[in-house]
C-alpha cells in the first residue's frame, strides 16, 4: 500500500511513542516486579515479627479470643490472606475465624509447615497459590510457644504489578493518544500546504498559468511556494500552448515525412538519372574512343580529345552523384578484395608526377609500410579516396609540395585500431592556400566547398570530400583535417585492414595484375544489347580481340540464338525490350550450365546487391557499363574457354578510363627500383622496370620477349620523328598522337621514365611551349631507354 | 484508661444521651410505649430493634399507641431502675436475666421469643475424660472456666446448677490465681474457644457453655471430653412487662405479637429482629424450671 506523508508521519510518531513507551514500561515493570516482591517480602517479614510480638502473650495465656482478634484484625487489613497460630506442636489454635475449621489439626497440606516444625526458624516459601512466611514464637529462654504462619495469595503480588501496569497504562494510553493527536495535527499542518501546493502545481501543469500559490510562510514550504509561483511566471511567458505545439509538431512531422519522401525521390531520381546518363555517356565515350583510333586530322583529334576529356569529367561527376545517392540511401556497399597497397599507391601517384611537373610542384611519397604489401579491403574505394585527396591537394596548391605519407601503424600506437589486423595511416598534405577556420568545420559536408568561387575556378561537384568521409566511415576508419591559411592543409586518414590468407594473397597477386590483351583465338560470342551504340563498341572491341560476334537486340532472340547453335560466351545486357537479360539468362540456363556457357551481364547499375541478383539468375559475372577494354578483356580471359594468351601479365592498353584507371594499368612506377617512400622528379624514375621485365620473361618465352624488345626501339624512333615533326609544325593533335603512342609502347615494354614523360607531353600537347621545353629531356630519355632495351636483349 | 473505666464511661454516655436522643423516654405518655434491653452496644441494638418497634407501633396505632420507643440499659441495675420508673414498658432478654430483673423490679414474664428459631436451651458442664471428675462435687478445689458474666448459658445457668448442687463458687481474678479450697473456683474466659483450649490443655478442670456450642466443639477436640452435668431447659428469650402496665395494653400487645409470624410483614420484621420466628406463651415446664432456680439467683453475680 502507498502511504501518504501524513500517514507516514503518523505511523512514524506512533511507532516511536509506542516503542519508547513499551521500553519504559518493560523496564519499569521489571523493576516493579523485583522491587514489589522484595518490598512485599520485607513487609511481610516485618508484619510477621510484629504479629508474633502481639500474640506471644495471648498464646502464652492461651487467650483464644485475643488471638482471634489479633489474627482477625490482621486478616481484615488484607495484606495477608491466611494466618494460622499454631501451638508448639504445630496444631492450629486459631485461623482468625469463629468456625476455626482447622482447630487442633496440623495443617500438613501447607508446604511451609513441615520445614517450619523441623527447623523451628523463620521460613519463606513460594507455593503454587500462596507465598508462605512463618516462624516460631519463642520466649527469650528459647521456649517455643507456638508458630505463626502467614499465607499471601500469589495473585496479590501480581495485583500489585497489575496496579503498576494499570497505572502506567493509565498514563501511557492518554500519552499515546495525545502524541498521535499531536502528530496528526502536525502532519496535517505540514501536508495541508503541501496538498495545496500540489493542487496549484497540478493546475499549472494542466495549463492554467494564472494559478498562484498563496502560501507565504518563512519555511521550506514557503520557499517551495515561491518556486512554484516563479515557475508559473516563467511558464506563463511561453505563449505557445500545447495545442499549438502539437500543431507545430504535426506540421514538422508532416514536413519531415515530405522531406524524407522528397529525399528518397531525389535519391531515386539521381540514381535513375545517373543510370540513364551513364548509358548514353558510355556510348559517347566509346564512340569517341573508337573515333580517336581512326584516321583523323589534327583538328579532329583535338576535338575528339576534348570530347573524351569533357565526357570523362562528366562521368566523374555522375559517379560522384551516384555514389552520394547510394550512400544516402544506404545502398553503398564495399567490396573486399586482396590488393597490393604500395603498388596501388604507386600507380595512383604516377599521373600526378606529370601534373606536378606541369604545375611546377613537387610530389613526395613516403612509404612506411615495412614488409606489409597485400591487404584485404576495398581497393577501388580506397583508390577513390586517395585520388580525391591528392587531386584536391594539387588543385589548391600553386607552389611547393604535395606529400603523401602511407604508414603502417604500430598496434600499440594510440591511433591504431583495436581489433584491426593492420592500421594504415595515410596523410596527404600540401603547401597550398589552406582552408579558413570557419570553412574547415563544414569541409566534409555535402555540396560544400572551401569557397563558392572554387566551383567556378576549379570545377567539381562539392561532393568529393563528403563521399571520401562516408567511404572511410564505411571502412570503419576516420578522416581529419588540419589547415592553416597560406601555409597548407593536411588530411589524415586512418583505415583498418585485414591481412589476406595465403590463398587469397596468391589469387590477389594474379588478379591485381593488368592484362595485356592480345588477339587470341576467336571465340564465338553472342552479344545481346538493344542499344546500338553500345553494341557497336562492344563488337568493335571484340572484333579487335579477334572474336566472332553475333548481335541480337533482346533476350528472346538471345535465347533463340543459343538454342540454334553453340557459343563460347554470352554478353547479356540486363535491360532489353521484350525479354530482359535476367529472364533470358534463366531460359538459357535451362539449356546450358554455368560451366558450359558463361554469361556476362552488362549493366549501368552499379549496386552490388543488384549484381548479386543478376548472378542469382544464372549470370557468371557482371560488367558495369561503361566498361573498359581491359575490363572486357579480363572477363573474356576469365570465362572464355578458348582464350589462350589472355593470361599475359604486363601493361595493358587503356580505353576510356579516367587518369587513375589509366595509371593503375600503366604501372609505370616500380617501388623496387627506387628508394622506398621517395618519389619525386621524373628524372629520378628508373629508365626501365627490371622486375616487371623479369616477371614477363619468366611467364613467356624469353625469345618472344626479346623479339618485342628488339622491335620497340624502331617504333619509338619513328614516333620520335613524328613528334618532332608535329612540334615543328605546331600540330598539337599529332603531338598528342605521337606521345600517346610512345607512352603505350614504353609502358608495354617497361620503360617507366619514358612512359611518364610521354604522358606529360601528351597532356600538354596543346601547349607547344611546354612541349618544346620538355622535348630535349624526352629525347635523352628515349636514347637511354633504347640503350636499356638493347642491353636487355643483349643480356 | 483500663477496660472497666472505659465501660463506665460508655454506660454514662448511654444513660445520659440515649434518653435525650429518644425524646420522651423518661417522661412517657399514654400514647407511647418503650421497649428495652441490656447491651454494651446501644447503637447496634437500636438499629436491630427499630423495625420491630415500628411494626408494633403500627399494629397498636388503633389502640392509641402512636410510637414505640427503644431504650437500651447498660446493665441489670439500670434496667431494673427504668422498669421501676415506668421508663421501660417491655423488656426483651434471656430468660435467666429476665428472671433476675423480675425479682429486682417486680416485672413479669409475658411471652417467649423464638430467637434464631430456638425456643429453649440448656448448658453443659464438661471435663476431660481422663480427669477423674465424675460429679459436680468433684469440682471443689478446682477451677471451672465460664464464658462471661453476661452469658446465661456460659455462666448463669451452670453457676446456678453448681450452687443448686450445694457447692460454693469462688471467682478467681485470673487463670493464674490459685483455686480456693473447698470451693469451686471459676474464671471468666470471655470466649468459648478459650474455654475449650484451657480445658484441653489442662489449664482448667472444667468448662461450661451452651449445649449447642459444646456439641459443635466436640467434633474437633484435642483430647476426649465428657459431659459432667447438663442443666434443665429454660426458655431462650422472653418478653417481660413492667409492673403496673395496663392489662388491656398488655393483652393488645400479646395479641399483636402472638400472630405476628402469620402475616407477611410480621415475618419480615421478625426475621430482621435476630431471626425471630415467633412469639408464644412460655410453656409451663420451662417456667417451672426457672422458678426452681430463682432462689439461687441472688448468689450469682451479674453485672
Amino acid at each position: 500500500m502507498k502511504l501518504g506523508l501524513r500517514n507516514k508521519i503518523l505511523l512514524f510518531t506512533t511507532t516511536l511513542v509506542v516503542s519508547i513507551a513499551l521500553s519504559l514500561f518493560s523496564i519499569t515493570y521489571y523493576y516493579d516486579q523485583v522491587s514489589t516482591k522484595e518490598t512485599s517480602h520485607t513487609r511481610l517479614e516485618n508484619l510477621l515479627r510484629r504479629t508474633m510480638l502481639s500474640v506471644e502473650n495471648s498464646i502464652f495465656m492461651l487467650d483464644l479470643r485475643e488471638l482471634r482478634t489479633v489474627v482477625s484484625d490482621n486478616l481484615q487489613h488484607g495484606s495477608v490472606d491466611i494466618i494460622l497460630v499454631l501451638d508448639e506442636k504445630g496444631r492450629v489454635l486459631t485461623d482468625g475465624s469463629r468456625e476455626n475449621k482447622l482447630r487442633n489439626k496440623v495443617p500438613v497440606d501447607i508446604p511451609v509447615i513441615e520445614p517450619l516444625l523441623t527447623k523451628k526458624e523463620n521460613i519463606k516459601l513460594e507455593g503454587s497459590d500462596y507465598f508462605w512466611i512463618a516462624g516460631p514464637i519463642l520466649l527469650p529462654n528459647k521456649e517455643n510457644l507456638g508458630f505463626l504462619v502467614f499465607g499471601v495469595d500469589i495473585n496479590k503480588f501480581n495485583s500489585v504489578l497489575d496496579n503498576s501496569l494499570r497505572n502506567q497504562l493509565f498514563v501511557l494510553i492518554p500519552a499515546l493518544i495525545l502524541s498521535v493527536f499531536v502528530a496528526f495535527i502536525f502532519s496535517s499542518r505540514l501536508t495541508r500546504p503541501l496538498k495545496e501546493l500540489a493542487s496549484v502545481a497540478e493546475e499549472i501543469g494542466d495549463g492554467d498559468f494564472t494559478k498562484r500559490s498563496s502560501h507565504s510562510s518563512k519555511d521550506e514550504i514557503g520557499e517551495l511556494s515561491k518556486s512554484i509561483n516563479m515557475m508559473a511566471d516563467n511558464l506563463s511567458r511561453i505563449t505557445v500552448s500545447r495545442d499549438e505545439l502539437r500543431v507545430v509538431a504535426e506540421r514538422e512531422s508532416m514536413l519531415k515525412a515530405q522531406a524524407e519522401t522528397a529525399n528518397l525521390a531525389k535519391s531515386n531520381f539521381l540514381a535513375t538519372m545517373s543510370h540513364e546518363i551513364r548509358t548514353p555517356l558510355n556510348g559517347v565515350l566509346g564512340m569517341a574512343q573508337l573515333l580517336k583510333g581512326s584516321q583523323l586530322d589534327k583538328d579532329q583529334q583535338n576535338k575528339i580529345n576534348t570530347i573524351l576529356s569533357s565526357g570523362e569529367s562528366l562521368l566523374d561527376i555522375i559517379n560522384n552523384v551516384l555514389d552520394m545517392s547510394k550512400i544516402e540511401s544506404g545502398n553503398f556497399e564495399l567490396e573486399v578484395t586482396t590488393f597490393d597497397l604500395p603498388e596501388m599507391v604507386s600507380s595512383l601517384v604516377a599521373p600526378f608526377e606529370v601534373m606536378a611537373i606541369e604545375k611546377g610542384l613537387t610530389i613526395k611519397v613516403q612509404m612506411e609500410m615495412g614488409e606489409v604489401a597485400l591487404l584485404k579491403g576495398d581497393k577501388t574505394r580506397l583508390h577513390q579516396v586517395l585520388l580525391n585527396l591528392i587531386s584536391n591537394a594539387f588543385k589548391f596548391t600553386d607552389k611547393g609540395d604535395v606529400i603523401l605519407t602511407v604508414s603502417h601503424l604500430d598496434p600499440q600506437s594510440s591511433d591504431a585500431f583495436e581489433n584491426a589486423a593492420c592500421s594504415v595511416q595515410i596523410i596527404v598534405e600540401d603547401t597550398g592556400k589552406g582552408i579558413t577556420a570557419d570553412r574547415l568545420a563544414t569541409i566534409f559536408d555535402p555540396f560544400v566547398q572551401e569557397d563558392t568561387s572554387i566551383t567556378r575556378k576549379f570545377g567539381g561537384s562539392g561532393l568529393g570530400l563528403a563521399i571520401v568521409k562516408k567511404i572511410i566511415e564505411l571502412m570503419a576508419g576516420s578522416i581529419s583535417v588540419t589547415s592553416q591559411e597560406g601555409v597548407g592543409t593536411q588530411f589524415k586518414v586512418l583505415v583498418p585492414f585485414d591481412y589476406p590468407s595465403k590463398d587469397e594473397a596468391k589469387a590477389g597477386r594474379i588478379k591485381n595484375k593488368s592484362i595485356l590483351v592480345v588477339h587470341d583465338d576467336n571465340l564465338q560470342i553472342l552479344l545481346a544489347e538493344d542499344n546500338q551504340v553500345n553494341a557497336v563498341i562492344a563488337k568493335a572491341f571484340l572484333n579487335k580481340f579477334g572474336h566472332e560476334v553475333e548481335h541480337v537486340v533482346n533476350g528472346s532472340l538471345a535465347v533463340d540464338a543459343v538454342s540454334m547453335r553453340k557459343f563460347d560466351l554470352v554478353l547479356m545486357d540486363v535491360h532489353m525490350p521484350e525479354m530482359d537479360g535476367i529472364e533470358a539468362t534463366r531460359n538459357i540456363r535451362k539449356l546450358y550450365s554455368l560451366e558450359d556457357l558463361p554469361i556476362i551481364g552488362l549493366t549501368a547499375e552499379a549496386f552490388t546487391d543488384r549484381h548479386l541478383e543478376f548472378k542469382k539468375s544464372g549470370m557468371n559475372d557482371v560488367l558495369t557499363k561503361p566498361f573498359t577494354e581491359q575490363q572486357l578483356a579480363s572477363v573474356l580471359k576469365e570465362y572464355g574457354q578458348t582464350s589462350q594468351n589472355s593470361d599475359l601479365e604486363g601493361v595493358g592498353l587503356s580505353f576510356g578510363e579516367n587518369p587513375s584507371q589509366e595509371a593503375a594499368e600503366a604501372e609505370v612506377i616500380s617501388g623496387k627500383d627506387k628508394e622506398e617512400g621517395d618519389i619525386s622528379p621524373i628524372s629520378l624514375y628508373p629508365i626501365g622496370d627490371q622486375s616487371q621485365l623479369d616477371r614477363l620473361s619468366n611467364q613467356l618465352d624469353t625469345s618472344l620477349v626479346h623479339g618485342l624488345l628488339s622491335e620497340a626501339p624502331e617504333s619509338i624512333l619513328a614516333l620520335q620523328i613524328q613528334l618532332h615533326k608535329a612540334l615543328k609544325s605546331g600540330d598539337s593533335g599529332e603531338i598528342f598522337a605521337a606521345a600517346h603512342s610512345i607512352r603505350g609502347i614504353s609502358s608495354s615494354m617497361f620503360a617507366t621514365r619514358l612512359a611518364i614523360e610521354a604522358q606529360v607531353i601528351e597532356s600538354k600537347a596543346n601547349d607547344l611551349m611546354a612541349v618544346r621545353s620538355l622535348i630535349l629531356g624526352f629525347d635523352q630519355t628515349i636514347g637511354q631507354t633504347i640503350n636499356w632495351w638493347e642491353e636487355k636483349v643483349a643480356s | 484508661m483500663n477496660k472497666l473505666q472505659a465501660l463506665s464511661v460508655i454506660r454514662l454516655v448511654i444513660v445520659l444521651i440515649i434518653p435525650l436522643l429518644l425524646g420522651r423516654a423518661i417522661d412517657a405518655k399514654a400514647e407511647t410505649i418503650s421497649i428495652g434491653t441490656i447491651s454494651s452496644d446501644p447503637v447496634g441494638e437500636i438499629k436491630l430493634f427499630t423495625p420491630f418497634a415500628n411494626y408494633l407501633a403500627q399494629e397498636l396505632s388503633a389502640d392509641g399507641i402512636d410510637e414505640v420507643k427503644i431504650v437500651i440499659a447498660s446493665d441489670v441495675r439500670q434496667m431494673v431502675k427504668m422498669l421501676k420508673h415506668h421508663e421501660v414498658d417491655l423488656f426483651i432478654d434471656s430468660s435467666i436475666t429476665a428472671s433476675i430483673i423480675n425479682q429486682l423490679s417486680g416485672s413479669q414474664f409475658m411471652l417467649r421469643r423464638w430467637k434464631k428459631g430456638r425456643g429453649k436451651y440448656r448448658s453443659v458442664i464438661f471435663v476431660t475424660e481422663d480427669s477423674g471428675i465424675k460429679r459436680l462435687d468433684d469440682l471443689k478445689d478446682k477451677v471451672i472456666a465460664f464464658e462471661e458474666p453476661f452469658s446465661t448459658s456460659g455462666y448463669v445457668l451452670p453457676a446456678l446448677v453448681i450452687l443448686q448442687s450445694g457447692n460454693e463458687l469462688y471467682k478467681l481474678q485470673s487463670l493464674r490465681s490459685e483455686p480456693e479450697a473447698d470451693k469451686v473456683s471459676y474464671v471468666m474466659a470471655y470466649d468459648n474457644e478459650t474455654q475449650m483450649v484451657w480445658l484441653e490443655r489442662g489449664r482448667v478442670a472444667a468448662a461450661a457453655m451452651a449445649e449447642s456450642d459444646f456439641l459443635e466443639y466436640s467434633n474437633n477436640v484435642l483430647v476426649p471430653l465428657k459431659s459432667l452435668y447438663t442443666t434443665p431447659y429454660v426458655p431462650y428469650h422472653v418478653v417481660v412487662r413492667r409492673p403496673g402496665l395496663e392489662e388491656r395494653l398488655v393483652q393488645r400487645i400479646k395479641d399483636v405479637l402472638l400472630v405476628a409470624h402469620e402475616g407477611k410483614q410480621g415475618v419480615e420484621v421478625m426475621m430482621s429482629f435476630e431471626k425471630t420466628t415467633k412469639f408464644d406463651e412460655i410453656p409451663d415446664d420451662l417456667l417451672s424450671e426457672i422458678k426452681k432456680l430463682e432462689q439461687y439467683l441472688g448468689d450469682v453475680t451479674v453485672n
